[in-house]
Formats: C-alpha cells, structure tokens, sequence
C-alpha cells in the first residue's frame, strides 16, 4: 500500500521550505499559513498528503485550554524520514527548474 | 469550546467543509480549523472559513488517499474513463491456455476475458496471418 508522492508545485514546496526552516520545530496550519503566505485551504490539503506519506506528524498542543483560555491547537512537524524526503524533493524541482529555466536561454546567452 | 468562538457565517461555511471531509476525519478537523478561526479576527475568520470550503475537496482527496491501496499507476487516462481502452494482444502466460492469448489495454492494464471476444486472432499475437 503506498500513497503517490505529491506534484511539487510552487505551494507544495512553499509548504516544505517553511516546516524545514526549522525542522525541529512544530508550527500550527496559522504558522504554515503565515510563512508562506498561502491561504488555510490550499495548505491543509498539502500537509494533509504529507502526513499520508508519513513525511509529516501531527499531534494535538498538550495544554489545558481552560488555563490557555483558548482552544488546542494542532502542531506539524517533520519527522527524521519526512526531513530528508523533503529535502531531496526540493532539490530535485529546483533541478528540473534550472533545466528548464537552461532550455529556454537564448543559445550564447551567459546573462 | 474554550474561547471565543467564530461568528456564525463562518461557522456555517466549517460545517459544510467538514461534511465534505471523510467521516473518520471531521472530529479532527472540525476542531483543528475552530481552533485557528478563533484566533482570527471576523473578516479574517470568514476568509478563512471561505478558504477552507474552496479546498474541501482537495483536502477530502488527500485525506482519502490515506487508505487507497495503490498498486500501480493512481491516474486513469481520460481514454480509459470514457471506455476507449487502447488494447494489444498479449500471450496467456497460462500453459493451459497455450495459444490464447488476451487483449489488454497498455493505458490502464485492463483486460478483455478471452471468452468475451473468443480465441484470439494470430495477428494480435504477431504470427503474422493473412
């Protein structure tokens, strides 16, 4: 049983580079949501794939929301397999990226 | 629920996101996306609870794939959906179906049953023939 590994389009890796800026620590989909800028419907699908890749943990806040005067909040974090999977995902699109962003270069053009 | 709690519009716009949801998902993310409404402010919780509904579908579809088995290729072609299967002939690798084969479609693998077009045709198989 496998889960096809998600398209790395522009949010997909927007998403990633925000959980590996810090990868030991967790944020929560408002974080995600601020670092990269992305609206919560476009973010919590794709961290949704992540954790069905196993890529990705997900664990509710452990506090008491009576003393926190609000309710849980659900934290994110990428666990040892997930940070290395991340990362070669990244670099293989900036790759693809860069031979494409080669094919179009006028020939000759060093700019 | 601890806190204040998010004005009604977006409220109403949580409810029809999480019935879009799985069943075994909605007690989670019912509470997950309550939780970050009220932290936001109102015109910013119906953004957001707007947002939720417009990625509904993809969220359900991530949630889903959870547990799909996937034991080949996960996109059907859009050929096969409409039943125009691309088939080649193939030799049953059944020694007692020595000399019959079956047509299977190279897009999505599916198969024809020998019995439903009879013994295959030697030019299906490459014999040659004519």
């Amino acid at each position: 049983m496998s889960v096809p590994p998600p398209r790395m389009t522009q949010t997909t890796q927007a998403v990633l580079r925000a959980l590996l800026e810090e990868p030991k620590q967790q944020l929560y989909g408002l974080e995600i949501c601020a670092a990269t800028g992305l609206p919560s419907g476009t973010v919590h699908p794709i961290l949704a794939r992540f954790e069905a890749l196993g890529w990705l943990d997900s664990a509710w806040e452990q506090v008491d929301p009576r003393e926190q005067g609000r309710p849980r909040r659900r934290y994110y974090r990428l666990n040892a397999n997930g940070i290395g999977m991340a990362r070669d995902a990244l670099a293989r699109a900036y790759e693809a990226r860069t031979r494409i962003v080669g094919r179009l270069r006028p020939a000759g053009d060093t700019v | 629920m601890i806190g204040p709690r998010p004005v009604l519009p977006a409220r109403w716009l949580l409810a029809i996101v999480v019935l879009v949801l799985p069943a075994d998902a909605r007690d989670r993310y019912r509470e997950e996306f309550r939780t970050e409404l009220a932290e936001l402010s109102v015109a910013a919780q119906i953004a957001q609870a707007s947002s939720l509904l417009v990625g509904s579908v993809a969220l359900r579809a991530a949630l889903s794939s959870r547990s799909l088995p996937t034991l080949g290729p996960t996109r059907r072609d859009w050929r096969c959906r409409l039943g125009r299967h691309h088939y080649v002939g193939r030799e049953s690798d059944n020694p007692e179906m020595r000399g019959i084969g079956y047509l299977q479609c190279v897009r999505c693998g599916k198969r024809k049953d020998p019995p439903s077009f009879g013994v295959m045709p030697a030019v299906a198989l490459g014999r040659g023939g004519g």
